[in-house]
């Protein structure tokens, strides 16, 4: 090579890039263009000639590197390799070196090195690289994922209890999820794939399939409720919804899920037979039936309008206060405490009566039966109701019915007792006097007596028959009270008795403290007042009658009463029997003072005049010493 | 002789006196009769019973004295039929329905004693 050559080379290889350097077999640097290796690594020919710089290899590409010198030495091929050199102030370069080895003009074995400054390309491969990792790994999780995905979307649509199936645009299963199928329908895969979706349609819904299919096309999606048949050939009702789609082909396909609602339908059926049958017994029943919310009628059937007298309607519209209105008032509270009751007895029917007014204001009496229940998911009242209005009425006819009876029965009975025994009595004194008479055929003077006696006994039974008749006559008529002058009547009745009486020896003695006493009272009087002083009279065994008359007047319960005392000296009344004098009564006999009806007549006639009668003690605590009989008359 | 007619009482002492019988007793109603009898060292040999008396009636009255002495000849004397068999059935020893005649009465006395 001549000067000028070497001149060209020289400034070639000083002038450029590229990292250029001889070395020696020991790996010593002989020559190096120190402009690129200042440029690229910040060394300058002090630092490198005659030096060693294996070193400067990066720890990780030191045996490539190592491997290059080496390989290089041994033969005189090129070897390329790709470094990191370390740079004066620290940092890593990447170099790609080629060596070969030479003989020099002396015939020593040099090596050649040229290394080309990597960094960036190296960089970049290396982010290359690792965006390629990352690319890798992303594609890598999401595969997995997708794989994930997948397997998950499998197992869902295999074990799904739906039927999942892929129709494609010539209305072809694509897919179906076979165990579903196989469960609902009875196909397999094999027995839809490649089918039309027509052919396991019941013929009658074909219709439906037809407009759903439109629908879907139209708007992307569609349903569809018909009849599939089984592969076993009887139908089942599935209900369908689709969706359509387009594959990563491009094509246009239905995802359809579908719903076996046989079943479901089935129970649909029966709940509405079942409500039929309900409607019919309800609306056809003669019991009431209403159900009862928040005070709010829910339901109420015919009868139960009929029985309240509004239509249905009407009823439904009730507010709460209109039920309240329906309820008697005199049964408001009872029925509020019935209701409450009803809250601690949750599951038994609670049966109890009371009155309602219906529309037209009858009051209508129910028997009502009810039970809490649940009605539309809330507490609610079953009511059951029968119109007893008729019962009742009859009922309380019939018990009145009795009642007349018994006191007709009681009143025959009475009479029969008071002709049986009393009239009985008086046959039985007759016969046994006149028996008397007879035997003393032989004393005139007390056959006389006798006679007299008998005569006095039949007398007794005309004022008994008297009285007996009178006694029916109050049971008829309705008095007819007028305003009396006590005076009047006692002293015409004392007169009368005493005649009655005339051989005993009787004094009647006076004590008016009110002036012209008058009284409500009617002809009777007569009759009050002769009846006790001949009660007065009978039971006194004293030579001498005495009977005090006192009259004063009293308040009693705010009413101005007449009083009128019959005050005597005869044999009394024990305390026991006070009460019981004035009850003849149609079921006991219990008369003490002597026989007959006197005293109860007399106090029959008291409470016709709305009066009262009772007897006391002559000296109160020893009735022995006689009686004192009381009238109480209000005032005329 | 229980009856609470006393009238009618006085007239059948009268006539049973008159043919030989004496009336050791007489009581108004069925419990003064009882408590009576039961006092009585010596008892009587007929009892003449109303029924129809106040406090006690002549059916108690009759088990009362057969409880306590069961020998006891009771004559029934009532104008009510229709209590004869349940009278006889307590332990009356005899039925009378009044109206009855002495000497009806007299024969059945005798008849039970």
């Amino acid at each position: 090579m001549d000067e000028k050559q070497k001149a060209l080379y020289s400034l070639i290889v000083d002038n450029g890039n590229d990292l250029i350097a001889i070395i020696n077999n020991k790996f010593q640097y002989e020559y190096l263009n120190e402009k690129a290796h200042l440029n690229k690594l910040g060394y300058t020919k002090e630092d490198l000639i005659g030096k060693n710089r294996t070193d400067l290899i990066h720890p990780n590409d030191f045996k490539v590197g190592l491997e290059l010198l080496e390989k290089g030495f041994k033969s005189d091929k090129y070897y390329q390799v790709e470094a990191r050199f370390k740079h004066k102030d620290g940092h890593y370069v990447w170099l790609e070196l080629r060596g070969r080895s030479f003989i020099d003009e002396n015939g020593d074995k040099k090596g050649l090195l040229i290394a080309r400054d990597i960094t960036k390309s190296k960089e970049f491969e290396l982010k290359l690289k690792e965006l390629n990792e990352e690319l890798e790994k992303r594609i890598e999780e999401r595969s997995k994922e997708l794989k994930d995905s997948e397997e998950m979307y499998r197992l869902i649509t295999e074990n799904s209890t739906d039927l999942i199936a892929i129709i494609n645009k010539r209305n072809r299963y694509d897919f179906i999820n076979e165990q579903s199928f196989q469960r609902i329908l009875g196909y397999s895969k094999k027995d839809m794939i490649g089918k039309r979706t027509d052919k396991f349609l019941h013929p009658d819904d074909l219709n439906k399939l037809v407009k759903s299919l439109i629908k879907a096309n139209f708007e992307g999606e569609g349903s569809l409720l018909a009849r599939y048949k089984h592969k076993n050939g009887h139908y089942r009702w599935i209900e369908t919804y689709g969706k359509m789609y387009k594959d990563s082909k491009g094509n246009s396909n239905a995802l359809v899920i579908g719903r076996d609602m046989t079943e479901k339908l089935k129970a649909e059926q029966k709940l509405i037979e079942s409500e039929e049958k309900f409607r019919t017994f309800t609306e056809q029943s003669i019991m009431g039936i209403g159900i009862l919310q928040d005070e709010i009628f829910k339901y109420v059937n015919e009868a139960a309008a009929n029985i309240i007298g509004c239509t249905k309607n009407e009823i439904l519209n009730w507010g709460p206060e209109e039920f309240n209105k329906m309820v008697h008032p005199e049964d408001l509270k009872f029925l509020y405490e019935e209701i409450k009751n009803e809250e601690i007895s949750k599951d038994t029917f609670n049966h109890y009566s009371f009155r309602i007014i219906s529309k037209s204001g009858k009051v209508i009496w129910v028997d009502n039966y009810s039970k809490n229940i649940k009605f539309e998911g809330k507490p609610a009242k079953l009511l059951t109701v029968i119109d007893t209005t008729e019962k009742i009425e009859n009922k309380l006819k019939l018990q009145e019915s009795e009642f007349k009876y018994r006191v007709a029965f009681d009143k025959a009975e009475f009479y029969k007792d008071l002709l049986a025994h009393d009239f009985g009595n008086i046959f039985q004194n007759i016969l046994a006097t006149a028996e008397l008479a007879l035997s003393y055929l032989n004393d005139p003077y007390k056959a006389k007596e006798k006679l007299i006696g008998i005569m006095k006994l039949v007398e007794k039974a005309g004022r008994l028959n008297s009285n007996i008749r009178i006694l029916s006559e109050i049971d008829k008529k309705k008095t007819n009270l007028k305003s009396i002058n006590v005076k009047e009547y006692l002293d015409s009745s004392i007169i009368f008795v005493k005649n009655s009486y005339s051989r005993k020896k009787i004094s009647v003695n006076e004590d008016y403290l009110i002036e012209n006493p008058h009284v409500q009272a009617d002809e009777l009087l007569h009759d009050v007042f002769e009846n006790v002083l001949i009660n007065a009279i009978q039971h006194n065994n004293n030579k001498k009658i005495i009977i005090e008359v006192r009259i004063s007047k009293i308040q009693k319960n705010r009413i101005g009463f007449i009083k009128i005392e019959f005050i005597d000296n005869g044999t009394g009344i024990h305390n026991d029997m006070k009460k019981d004098i004035f009850n003849r009564g149609f079921r006991e006999n219990k008369s003490v003072r002597g026989m007959g009806i006197g005293l109860s007549l007399l106090k029959k006639i008291m409470i016709s005049y709305d009066g009262e009668i009772y007897v006391e003690d002559k000296v109160p605590g020893d009735y022995i010493q006689g009686s004192n009989f009381i009238l109480l008359f209000k005032e005329g | 002789m229980i009856d609470d007619d006393i009238p009618l009482r006085t007239v059948f002492e009268e006539l049973l006196k008159f043919n030989g019988f004496d009336v050791i007793a007489k009581a108004s109603n069925g419990k003064e009769a009882v408590a009576m009898f039961e006092k009585m060292e010596k008892k009587p040999d007929v009892i003449l019973m109303d029924h129809r008396m106040p406090i006690m009636d002549g059916i108690t009255a009759t088990k009362e004295i057969l409880k306590i002495d069961k020998n006891a000849k009771i004559i029934f004397a009532s104008a009510d039929l229709s209590i004869r068999e349940l009278a006889f059935s307590i332990g009356a020893s005899s039925f009378k329905n009044k109206p009855f005649t002495i000497q009806r009465l007299i024969s059945n006395i005798k008849k039970l004693i």
